[in-house]
């Protein structure tokens, strides 16, 4: 049994210049306009052509970017990447975003560029979200991933890559992933140089969005229950070996970055 | 057939080259200490000025950033200075997508997305400029519904230029729904600054029988002594217009082009089957090779490559021995990763090519070449105008709808069309995209046909190849002389 996807992702929050300072809840899996609490009539006003409030623009706009497999593409693919949407490209995808507006995207190519521009915005609101996002996106493909394989697969590889490089110490290039559709947690096998790895898609939402990728030196496979700031997950040692549990616990460094840490680890059953 | 397989190997490929974009330093746009200098003001106000009528109409492509493209492209080359690693792996990209999408191994939309997102990847890490390729997430564009013509003129026009004797060209006449166009070509006796000596050429004027009064916006490139290019009219004249009374310079006589001749027939198109497809994108990469020496043999090996790790072709194809046999044959070495098959036949026309290489027998003068080709594979091309040089010949080619050509010629990878042509002799011509100009559907290409035309040939079959099929239409040469400047 697993536990729900979001659960080892800590609930985040941003302010956006709406009315005024309005906050921007992530928790649940789910983005939250604090500030409006009742959006439906704001949105029903915003489809007649009313004013959007800020808040609601982008609560929108992360429903319609949380299947868009370009973020996970585009997005991080670790902690360290030195991924960067700068100030200045935000303020050129918003001018983009404006300048479609006014002249009403009328082709399939305005409607991709406005999709761009408006993912653009989502990534600004910085990397906590950033990370929620793209968890977002992949656990909406979790059910019908055969449909986007090539796309998803790609995915898998560019977060598994840098952790399973970190995990060896191995060229990341010799990483040879692949979506794993049967029950269970996946493969790991080692042959050389490379590793051929079979993870499900739900790994990229639920153990890689949330930081958990290696821990305690080993590779997290799956999240099983979250309680407050522990996490009991599976983890591999080795590739071929089969996953142990692992009790984690949520740290936070001088900077206040989240972090995991074994608490104690717990004898192989079975 | 579009296959998993196929993106996922492209995907893959993206990854790989966003991870080497990593290990190099973030690019940062220096300027030119010196940029922009007065003669690229100067420039840049003549062609700003060219095109400020057209605004309305490049509107759209400013919005999806092709203009800035081509500035930053400029920037690049003249002014920027900028790390090319992490573009080059871009370009490898693009060039593994767009033989995937070639070959129908995946959609276009699906290479277009990936380079796109691969471009903007790469520009949130710092690793390329700003803007790069985003404008090919965007779906390719059809031509318009409407009527397209071709009319032949292979008029010469001496005229004096600020007392400078000048000679024009008209080729041809090309207008579709949303664009007429006039190719030509223009000279100076004496040579002048870089496109300064041209700039007469935006004071062209014209009327038809309609009344209606047409202006021209000029745009071509050469050197100081010829430019090659076309006079776009504004506006496009009406379908009644029978003639058009051109004014090429203040004071001089009108030249009377009739507007009245009869367009040949569409030729038929030859449908081609579909399972040749990747020997085709093959010999493509071949005919490169024989009309465009050197050879950019890295980039189209990553081509190859692509359609190799896709599992779409096997190393023993004989598409690859014939690219290994021409490759030898012309001393050409094949780089590292692209299999070097036996020897094989070659086609005929590659045989009669490499058997007339270095002919410096064509005919000089200029032919009322026209015609309007049939759409194919989403583009409607059109003739207008040929050329004729000792060594060589131009053929004057306009298409609409022709999405990705400037992308063909940037990557020098193979283009979506193949052109040859045969000349009555039976002489084979193979056609070198070497130049072009391109913006929303528009492609404009000035086609080098190698080796010379034949001195006794009168016709010509033009023969365009592309995915579904083949177009074949003759052209009758019928040659006007070249003017002789020593002459008064």
């Amino acid at each position: 049994m697993s536990a729900p996807w979001w659960a080892a992702l800590t609930p985040v929050t941003t302010t956006v210049l709406c009315a005024s300072e309005h906050r921007l809840r992530w928790e649940d899996g789910r983005l939250l306009a604090v500030d409006h609490p009742d959006t439906e009539p704001e949105i029903v006003l915003a489809a007649l052509g009313g004013d959007e409030p800020e808040c609601v623009r982008m609560v929108r706009a992360w429903a319609r970017q949380s299947d868009d497999l370009a973020a996970l593409a585009i997005g991080p693919r670790s902690a360290d990447d030195d991924f960067d949407v700068s100030p200045a490209g935000l303020q050129t995808a918003r001018q983009r975003r404006l300048i479609i507006a006014r002249w009403r995207p009328s082709s399939a190519a305005d409607r991709v560029r406005e999709r761009l521009a408006e993912l653009y915005e989502l990534f600004s609101l910085g990397q906590p979200f950033t990370f929620r996002l793209l968890a977002t996106v992949a656990a909406n493909w979790v059910d019908r991933a055969q449909s986007a394989r090539p796309a998803l697969t790609a995915a898998l590889n560019a977060r598994l890559a840098p952790a399973v490089s970190t995990w060896l110490r191995m060229d990341p290039d010799g990483v040879d992933a692949s979506i794993y559709e049967g029950s269970g947690w996946g493969e790991l096998a080692r042959t050389g140089d490379s590793l051929r790895a079979a993870l499900p898609v739900r790994w990229i939402a639920a153990v890689w969005a949330a930081g958990l990728a290696v821990a305690d030196g080993k590779l997290v496979v799956d999240v099983v229950s979250v309680t407050g700031p522990t996490a009991e997950v599976l983890a591999v040692s080795r590739p071929g070996a089969q996953p142990e549990p692992l009790t984690l616990a949520r740290t936070y460094s001088a900077r206040g970055e989240a972090g995991w840490q074994a608490r104690k680890p717990r004898p192989t059953s079975g | 057939m579009a296959s998993q397989e196929a993106e996922t190997y492209l995907r893959l490929m993206a990854e790989t080259e966003l991870r080497r974009a990593l290990a190099l330093p973030k690019v940062r746009l220096h300027r030119h200490r010196r940029f922009p200098s007065k003669r690229v003001v100067r420039f840049a106000f003549h062609r700003l000025a060219l095109v400020r009528f057209a605004l309305d109409r490049l509107g759209p492509m400013l919005l999806a950033g092709q203009a800035r493209w081509h500035v930053l492209r400029r920037l690049h080359r003249s002014g920027g200075q900028v790390d090319g690693g992490a573009e080059d792996g871009l370009h490898r990209l693009a060039v593994a997508a767009d033989a995937l999408a070639a070959v129908e191994a995946i959609a276009d939309d699906v290479a277009r997305n990936v380079i796109a997102d691969q471009a903007i990847a790469l520009e949130v890490r710092q690793r390329v400029l700003g803007g790069r390729f985003r404008h090919m997430a965007g779906p390719a564009v059809g031509p318009p519904t409407g009527q397209f013509r071709a009319v032949g003129i292979a008029k010469r026009v001496r005229l004096e230029v600020e007392g400078d004797p000048a000679e024009i060209t008209l080729l041809g006449l090309v207008s579709g729904p949303d664009r007429a166009v006039l190719t030509i070509t223009a000279s100076r006796q004496t040579q002048a600054d870089y496109g300064e000596g041209f700039w007469f050429l935006n004071e062209v004027t014209a009327v038809d029988n309609l009344g209606d009064r047409h202006s021209f916006g000029f745009s071509g490139g050469g050197d100081e002594g010829e430019w090659t290019g076309e006079l776009d009219l504004h506006p496009v004249p009406r379908g009644g217009a029978r003639w058009l009374d051109l004014t090429l310079a203040p004071g001089a006589p009108p030249v009377r082009i009739d507007l009245d001749q009869v367009t040949a027939p569409e030729p038929a198109i030859e449908p081609l089957p579909r399972s040749e497809l990747v020997e085709r994108y093959l010999d493509k990469a071949a005919e490169q090779l024989l009309a465009d020496r050197p050879w950019p043999g890295q980039r189209l090996s990553v081509g190859v490559t692509a359609l190799l790790g896709a599992g779409l072709i096997t190393p023993d194809n004989q598409a690859i021995a014939r690219l290994a046999t021409l490759a030898r044959r012309l001393g050409v070495s094949l780089p590292p990763g692209l299999p070097d098959g036996p020897d094989t036949d070659l086609p005929e026309r590659w045989l009669s090519v490499l058997n007339t290489t270095g002919a410096k027998d064509g005919p000089t003068g200029i032919a009322a070449a026209a015609a309007v080709l049939p759409e194919l594979d989403g583009t409607r091309w059109t003739v207008g105008g040929l050329r004729s040089k000792a060594d060589s010949a131009e053929l004057q080619v306009l298409g609409w709808g022709a999405y990705g050509e400037h992308f063909h010629h940037r990557y020098r990878a193979p283009s979506k069309f193949s052109w040859w042509a045969r000349d009555s002799t039976g002489r084979w011509h193979v056609a070198n995209q070497g130049g072009g100009r391109w913006g929303g559907v528009h492609t404009d290409l000035t086609l080098k046909l190698t080796p010379a035309l034949h001195p006794a040939a009168t016709s010509i079959d033009l023969v365009l190849t592309g995915k579904s099929g083949r177009v074949t239409v003759t052209l009758p040469l019928n040659w006007t002389p070249a003017l002789d400047w020593t002459q008064p």
